[in-house]
């Protein structure tokens, strides 16, 4: 169970790692917690969440099937790592 | 243009006016806060009576819609102004329509200490308290800013008698800033009655009802918000606000919404694909889907039409100088003749217009020559603000019928079928994501952050439609942090939607017969680069 949580943690970790990546690409200095949210701080636009799952099922290696393509599983860090950390 | 609104309120206040997801607000609810603001605006004339505008800080909120309808009622035009647009491009716009009067929202009255820090003038800001952190903000700003004064909208100021919608057709309605070849923004003034043609015009040919639910993806800074809000409103349908999320992943937003009328930019195809939003028949409840703003690729209103196969597909087409859109082409799976990598035509002029193809000269070509496309008839706007050399030169008069038109820059032919085709530009304006920009004005930003190195804006890719802008600048090393640093700079002086996405250096920049900058040359240097593999 403390397991389970500590690897979460990592995983959302990572998860604000990629979001950070691409805002320094844009030269935006935002800093995200695990509760910020992704589309009303204009964090995910079209372009990023684009670039966003594709780091995702790459760096890692998470699949996101179309089901999953909605706004409610991308919402806040913390609700990708519920979603889509193993 | 809001005559129709107070009249669909006055009769059915119940209805729903704004969906939210979350929340709802009635045509009443509307009407309240539209009346509050046009009384505190018309208390202000004396502030305000200098100048015919009235500018607007605020967003796709309650407030925002009921402030745009409330300018209005008091005989004012709206001048949208974005809460994210840098502060010295605000202070410009105010400065240059010469207001001193501004309504602000929560989110405006944010984004407002930036704007005031450069403006030279003493402002009035109108301000509804009532909103929930309003209130504190105010107080915070009035000491900040003692030379500005902030005024307190109260409740339904202008009484529904006193509300005349009775309004001179040349009443100027908004003012609207677009990219400007030079570095400097045009301001494209509107009238009541090149808005009241369009509006009749889409009333003409498109049966909306009051049970339609509108899209409303543009923001009130981009001219076709004007059809998402005015065409809805006078049916007295609902207008369906997403949010951040929505923006980004459209389809839980158009069925949870239900809604019946789409209208967007054809680039949210492309997105909607690379974010898995379009499944064959997705979007059963859509009756209309329109796009307009930059050209409609045949391949991408097929998806489209798969995915809404019971609506009617519209590809529309006009510039703001022509008020919002002027001409149509209703697409068809049927339409054999056109090949998927093909551009949809932007097809016949609406009722009323005229729409001729001219040469360099001002005459019109025969049969199916390409020349410049030149809109003329009651949608042709008052022109631009304090730019009577930019007036003469797109606002011109017909030598034989006199008839006052406007010279687009586009460049288009008449097909066979007398059906107008959109060719490419006679400048150097673009369409990245759909938005209007002057590749001259981001250059000129560019050079004044970079101690005037010569530089090139590219629209990438190559061929429309574009996706990316890339900025080219002259130098010996490409530097990867020079670059960041560049688009941080530019990030002051020009909206998101201008900033180019990549700052690639070039050596030598390779130069046309005249010794100029060969643009040509650039974006196909930038091709061979782009193009070989990295390492």
């Amino acid at each position: 169970m403390e397991n389970g949580i500590a690897e979460k943690n990592a995983f959302v970790a990572k998860v604000i790692g990629i979001l950070e990546h691409i805002m320094a690409h844009k030269e935006l200095d935002i800093h995200i917690e695990p509760d910020t949210p992704l589309f009303d701080s204009r964090i995910l636009d079209s372009v990023t969440f684009v670039e966003f799952i594709t780091a995702l099922e790459v760096e890692l290696d998470v699949s996101v099937p179309d089901q999953k393509m909605s706004t409610q599983f991308f919402a806040t860090p913390a609700h990708i790592g519920e979603h889509f950390g193993n | 243009m809001h005559a129709g609104f107070f009249e669909r309120a006055a009769a059915s206040p119940a209805s729903i006016a704004l969906d939210f997801g979350d929340r709802t607000f009635s045509y009443g609810d509307m009407r309240s806060l539209a009346l509050s603001i046009a009384g505190a605006v018309e208390a202000c004339g004396a502030d305000g009576a200098d100048s015919p505008w009235v500018g607007m800080l605020a967003g796709k909120r309650l407030h925002g819609y009921a402030a745009m309808l409330g300018i209005l009622a008091a005989r004012k035009g709206y001048m949208p102004l974005s809460c994210s647009a840098p502060g010295l491009r605000l202070a410009d716009m105010i400065e240059r329509s010469g207001t001193s009067l501004v309504f602000a929202d929560e989110e405006g009255l944010r984004a407002l200490p930036a704007m005031l820090a450069h403006t030279g003038r003493r402002l009035t800001v109108l301000v509804d308290v009532a909103e929930e952190s309003a209130a504190v903000q105010v107080e915070a700003l009035e000491e900040a800013w003692p030379s500005h004064v902030f005024r307190r909208v109260a409740p339904e100021t202008m009484a529904s008698e006193s509300l005349s919608l009775e309004i001179h057709r040349d009443t100027p309605a908004y003012l609207l800033f677009t990219s400007g070849s030079t570095g400097r923004p045009k301001g494209v003034m509107v009238s009541h009655g090149n808005v009241r043609h369009f509006l009749d015009a889409i009333a003409d040919r498109y049966a909306f009802t009051v049970a339609d639910r509108f899209s409303q993806n543009f923001d009130f800074t981009f001219d076709l918000s004007v059809f998402d809000v005015f065409a809805c409103l006078e049916v007295g349908g609902c207008i369906c606000v997403p949010s951040g999320g929505d923006k980004v992943l459209p389809a839980r937003y158009i069925n949870r919404s239900r809604l019946t009328v789409w209208f967007s930019v054809p680039s949210a195809v492309t997105a909607m694909q690379a974010a898995r939003q379009l499944k064959p028949g997705a979007f059963g409840g859509l009756r209309y889907s329109f796009f307009c703003g930059e050209a409609l690729i045949v391949q991408a209103a097929r998806v489209w039409q798969a995915a809404a196969p019971a609506g009617k597909l519209v590809n529309l087409y006009g510039p703001t100088e022509a008020t919002v859109c002027c001409t149509e082409y209703a697409w068809s799976t049927e339409d054999r003749a056109l090949a998927d990598e093909q551009v949809v035509p932007i097809g016949n002029v609406f009722r009323g217009l005229h729409a001729s193809v001219r040469d360099e000269n001002g005459v019109a070509v025969a049969g199916e020559e390409i020349g410049e496309l030149c809109i003329g008839g009651p949608q042709v706007a008052l022109g631009y603000l304090d730019s009577p050399e930019e007036n003469a030169k797109r606002f011109v008069e017909d030598a034989s019928s006199g008839q006052r038109f406007y010279r687009t820059g586009d460049r288009a032919v008449f097909d066979a079928r007398g059906c107008l085709r959109f060719v490419g530009r006679v400048d150097h304006q673009v369409k990245v994501r759909g938005y209007r920009i002057e590749l001259g004005e981001v250059e000129q930003a560019l050079r004044a952050c970079s101690a005037d190195a010569n530089a090139v804006a590219v629209p990438w890719p190559p061929q429309a439609p574009h996706e990316r802008l890339i900025a080219v600048c002259e130098a010996k090393v490409h530097d990867e942090r020079e670059g960041q640093r560049l688009i941080g700079e530019l990030r002051q002086r020009l909206p998101d939607y201008m900033l180019p996405d990549e700052v690639v250096f070039m050596e030598r920049f390779p130069l046309n017969g005249n010794g100029k900058i060969d643009r040509r040359a650039v974006a196909q240097a930038l091709v061979d680069r782009l193009s070989q593999p990295a390492g």
